[in-house]
């Protein structure tokens, strides 16, 4: 993994949370992922393959999905579903910069969303993760940045 | 009449029974051929299979195709359309090209085959998620058929390569890692295994240290207190890297504390700037692992090339020797190491790890707190170079060790002055010899107290050197060690450390 991944990926969430809200999403010092499982209430995964292979997720609680989606439909009436889409949608926000960025020979997966607190989102063992903790007003969620 | 009308209904069915004969015969043959086929298309690895000039597949593949492909009814499915997903996107479209190119009869086969990128292609199976599970190596071959001077179609073959190309991989990968844990070895081989365990347990320790630091961060996100802690763990790891001579290690350390000092000059610091710290801290805690693992492959046969305890001593001193150099160069003083009196050679074996960090901790102590700057020095009437010099003694009980130095003892002169003007307020002598061992028991606690009672307030500069200091300490409590301290002459202080045998924590 470069730094400059790393910064590719905490940048397009970044920007992405700009985008939608208005507002920046303050991301902490990333950390190794270890044996402990990342996982929270809602989840989207990208599968990466081709010339580098790996996997990046994006975990977050269902109180900061309502509160974003509201930002975004206007209503205070969120359901599961339209967490289910929106994680779904910042995976995919993030898939297609990462397509964007890498170029062709890189493999970007449709994005695969888990609601509910998983047992841990399995990664390839032998590449280290990287976990970027996000915090957006009073909510925290995480990005897994796995490639190598 | 009748009789014409027999002969002709004879006739009819003698023909007829020969036509179904024949046509029998032609369904039996069919019905072999086709059996044939079926078997052939079994027996056969390859997937064999026709793409006409839609590039879609003909009806008549072979059953390996399904098999290798992991998919069924392939009959006028698009080619090209099957690879989506499967292989990168630019081999999509260089994959589309080529076959356009490979109906064109006026351009030659051979030099358009060179443009194949599916010749050796890693090819991607999803679970029923949508998740990549599964690769395969395969090889795909396309060959003209032509039908008077026309392509009609292309005959192509995939076979499954996984096999040779991963255990190609796997031979490159040996390579590529043997070259490099072969220089690493020989960089370790020179430490002796023991050292080498104990050197791997105290930095996985402070690594951990540091991740913990990494993971839980100060809510309010004030780093700097963090970045201090970090500096000192580093400072720590690359220490006992240099003790053991592990340049490798050193350098990557080394690295890390660049990215930490990067981050002590740097104002408004946010997560993002932690990154290349991040990366490095992974890089060292991989190297540590494959240490580790070297190690273990060198347990059954270090005895026989472990090197010499002469070595080793030599070994000792050099290390010291490039730590007080660096610190010099650092803190712009002049700094004059003499090493004679120390014999490596006689530090109890069980106690080599512990002298070694001592040594270290008490010459960079000396060096950030009690030497002055040669101008300093100058200015005082004194020699501009401090003298460190180490000595050691062995007794049938003890380890000793003398740190002898003629640097200024700028805390202690503050205690002993606050005591001298206590005792002259209080209408004592300068020199009652109560007041004087009370000094010196003072001196000594704020030599073996905790770093922040004798912090100066306005002082915000903690390289981490004071708390190591203080680890050391405990370790030498632990191990039921001795320090006092004494002043010899007006312009040196010795640290005598005594340390008894056998005397595990």
């Amino acid at each position: 993994m470069k730094e400059s991944d790393l910064h590719f990926f905490m940048d397009s969430t970044s920007n992405y949370f700009l985008e939608i809200t208005g507002e920046k999403v303050v991301t902490g010092i990333p950390y190794l992922k270890a044996m402990e499982p990342v996982v929270l209430e809602y989840t989207g995964i990208i599968g990466i393959s081709g010339r580098r292979k790996g996997s990046v997720y994006i975990t977050s609680t269902a109180a900061m999905l309502k509160e974003l989606a509201g930002i975004i439909l206007g209503s205070d009436d969120i359901k599961e579903d339209e967490c289910k889409d929106l994680i779904g949608e910042i995976a995919n926000t993030i898939s297609g910069n990462v397509r964007q960025a890498y170029g062709s020979d890189f493999m970007i997966s449709v994005p695969v969303v888990i609601k509910g607190v998983a047992e841990d989102i399995h990664l390839p063992e032998e590449i280290q993760s990287f976990v970027i903790p996000l915090n957006w007003r009073e909510h925290r969620s995480f990005l897994v940045v796995c490639l190598e | 009449m009748k009789s014409e009308n027999k002969s002709w209904e004879e006739s009819f069915k003698q023909a007829f029974s020969s036509f179904q004969t024949e046509l029998d015969g032609l369904h039996k043959e069919l019905e072999r051929e086709k059996e044939k086929n079926r078997s052939f298309s079994e027996i056969v690895s390859e997937g064999i299979f026709f793409l006409n000039s839609a590039f879609y597949i003909q009806q008549g593949y072979t059953q390996a195709l399904e098999t290798i492909i992991d998919e069924t009814d392939l009959t006028n499915i698009n080619f090209v359309d099957l690879l989506a997903h499967r292989v990168p996107d630019n081999v999509i479209q260089q994959t589309a090209e080529y076959l356009e190119f490979m109906f064109r009869s006026d351009l030659d086969e051979e030099t358009i085959n060179e443009l194949n990128q599916l010749e050796n292609i890693e090819f991607y199976y999803k679970d029923q998620w949508g998740f990549w599970t599964t690769t395969h190596f395969l090889s795909f071959r396309f060959k003209r058929v032509y039908e008077e001077d026309n392509i009609v179609a292309l005959i192509c073959s995939v076979r499954d390569i996984s096999r040779e190309e991963k255990l190609h991989h796997k031979l490159d990968e040996f390579e590529k890692n043997t070259k490099k844990q072969m220089e690493r070895l020989v960089n370790i081989l020179h430490v002796k295994p023991a050292l080498l365990q104990e050197f791997i347990q105290l930095i996985k320790r402070e690594l951990e240290v540091i991740n913990q630091l990494l993971k839980n961060p100060d809510n309010n996100n004030n780093y700097n207190k963090m970045i201090q802690s970090l500096q000192r763990s580093a400072r720590y790891i690359l220490n006992n890297a240099m003790l053991l001579d592990l340049k490798f290690f050193a350098a990557n350390t080394q690295e890390f504390l660049d990215e930490v000092d990067k981050l002590r000059s740097r104002k408004n610091i946010s997560g993002t700037d932690f990154v290349p710290l991040v990366l490095n801290f992974s890089e060292l805690r991989l190297m540590l692992e494959e240490i580790q693992e070297l190690t273990l492959r060198l347990e059954h046969f270090s005895s026989s090339i472990r090197t010499t305890r002469r070595y080793e001593s030599k070994l000792l001193m050099k290390s010291l020797g490039r730590m007080v150099d660096a610190l010099s160069t650092e803190t712009h003083k002049k700094i004059r190491l003499i090493h004679s009196g120390f014999d490596s050679l006689t530090i109890p074996y069980e106690h080599q790890q512990l002298v070694k960090e001592l040594l270290f901790s008490f010459t960079r102590f000396i060096i950030l707190y009690h030497s002055e700057t040669p101008e300093a020095r100058r200015s005082s009437n004194m020699n501009p170079e401090v003298t460190i010099e180490i000595s050691s003694s062995l007794s049938r009980k003890h380890f000793d060790f003398v740190v002898k130095h003629d640097g200024r003892l700028q805390s202690l002169e503050r205690i002993v002055q606050k005591k001298i003007d206590e005792t002259a307020d209080a209408g004592g002598s300068e020199y009652d010899s109560e007041i004087v061992s009370q000094l010196g028991t003072e001196i000594s606690q704020l030599f073996f107290t905790p770093v922040n009672l004798i912090k100066d307030e306005n002082d915000n500069e903690d390289d981490g050197s004071l708390v190591s200091m203080e680890l050391v300490k405990k370790k030498l409590a632990m191990y039921g060690g001795k320090t006092r301290i004494v002043f010899t002459s007006e312009l040196s202080t010795e640290y005598h450390i005594t340390i008894p045998f056998k005397s595990n924590p």
